[in-house]
């Protein structure tokens, strides 16, 4: 009798010390709760608009400067770039490679040979010291209020050199202005 | 005589019972210790698999999801923005999310409101931030956009309408560590392929995470 006494006392003890050990090992994680997910989503619209979307360079020769504006003259507030959202915005900008004819001009931040160069400007700085990239966007404004508007434009510089000296195509290329919401 | 034999026989049945429980006794430490290795094979078996998904999916919590002031763009239409023409808006162009764990998913429409002047087609896709990136968070890892899906990546949308297409974040259980209690900013791009000008307008949604510390 006293030996199936101990025996269940080992038993007892056995089972205690194998409960102990499963609460304090990595499944009492499993059987705690895991954490709280919160998501917030922002209530609100953003938006942008923009006076002029349309810049014919007409023929460009060698390292020639051309503006954004009418005649491509310089003209430091000759668009407008709108936020008529609710919620303020950063606006960022990127380029692309012109592309067409013979050979394509590559986007990069000195003119060179098959190379072009945009810089932007905003707030009639007149200094166009934001370079455009095609790999990137950089920032063009941020935090522009509801509502809010800004005067911008662009600087267009040729290539130094044309492979085979002129290809005469058309060469296209687009610029994108993206927004998001200011945070 | 008799008591004698009487004696002899308790004595026997005596030794008999003490073989008995000596034998009980021994049958009962194998027993014990078959009991011991099977409760350790358990233990070793259950601690091993701790890690397993199907254990945490079991526990999987409901995701408290808090909209400041509702996502109805009823509210867009009573401020009259964007009209046709005025081009298009995102409704819930920020979604944060906090304390995301290995095998959480959870899901946030961004709503594309078309002011234009024609029925279109948005393209949307994912992106790293620009130069513009908040303060405390990093760049999605691009290896990780596959967490995140877009429920229908070029929705169409009538003059005057609005569509919400639903973005998802479903973190993997063999999630990076080194991610652990970071903070992550992704993009959704919104584009319009309908413009034609040099200059194009387009808007991001931004998703900002920030991964459970333990």
């Amino acid at each position: 009798m006293k030996e199936r006494g101990n025996w269940f006392q080992r038993l007892c003890i056995v089972s205690i010390l194998t409960l102990v050990l499963l609460l304090a090992s990595p499944v009492g994680v499993v059987f705690a709760a895991n954490p709280t997910v919160t998501m917030n989503v922002t209530a609100g619209i953003i938006s942008i608009n923009n006076t002029q979307d349309t810049w014919a360079l007409g023929y460009a020769t060698l390292d020639e400067v051309i503006y954004f504006s009418t005649d491509g003259t310089q003209d430091d507030d000759w668009a407008r770039l709108g936020n008529p959202g609710n919620l303020a915005v950063d606006i960022e900008i990127q380029g692309t490679d012109f592309e067409g004819g013979d050979y394509d001009w590559t986007l990069a931040a000195a003119a060179g040979d098959q190379i072009y160069q945009l810089d932007a400007d905003v707030a009639n700085a007149g200094t166009y010291s934001i370079e455009v990239k095609s790999a990137s966007y950089v920032d063009i404004t941020t935090n522009l209020a509801a509502d809010a508007t800004i005067v911008w434009s662009m600087k267009f510089t040729a290539p130094t050199a044309f492979d085979g000296a002129d290809d005469g195509g058309v060469k296209n290329a687009t610029v994108t202005l993206v927004a998001s919401e200011h945070v | 005589m008799e008591s004698q034999h009487l004696s002899l026989r308790v004595t026997a049945v005596n030794r008999l019972n003490k073989k008995k429980n000596t034998l009980g006794g021994k049958i009962g430490e194998i027993k014990m210790k078959r009991l011991l290795i099977v409760l350790l094979c358990l233990f070793l078996l259950v601690g091993c698999t701790s890690d397993t998904p199907s254990l945490i999916v079991e526990d999987f919590p409901t995701e408290e999801v808090v909209v400041e002031t509702g996502e109805e763009i009823l509210s867009v239409n009573v401020k009259g923005f964007p009209g046709v023409g005025e081009g298009y808006g995102l409704w819930g162009s920020v979604v944060t999310v906090d304390n995301a764990y290995p095998g959480w998913s959870g899901s946030a429409p961004v709503t594309i409101v078309n002011g234009g002047d024609q029925r279109r087609t948005f393209h949307l896709m994912f992106q790293q931030p620009g130069t513009t990136i908040k303060e405390g968070y990093k760049p999605f890892p691009e290896e990780y956009f596959s967490w995140m899906t877009i429920e229908d990546p070029n929705p169409e949308v009538a003059i005057g309408g609005e569509k919400k297409v639903s973005v998802t974040l479903s973190i993997p259980y063999d999630f990076p560590s080194e991610m652990r209690g970071e903070s992550y900013e992704i993009r959704i791009l919104v584009e319009d392929w309908s413009q034609t000008g040099f200059v194009q307008l387009a808007l991001q949604a931004k998703w900002l995470i920030t991964f459970f510390a333990e």
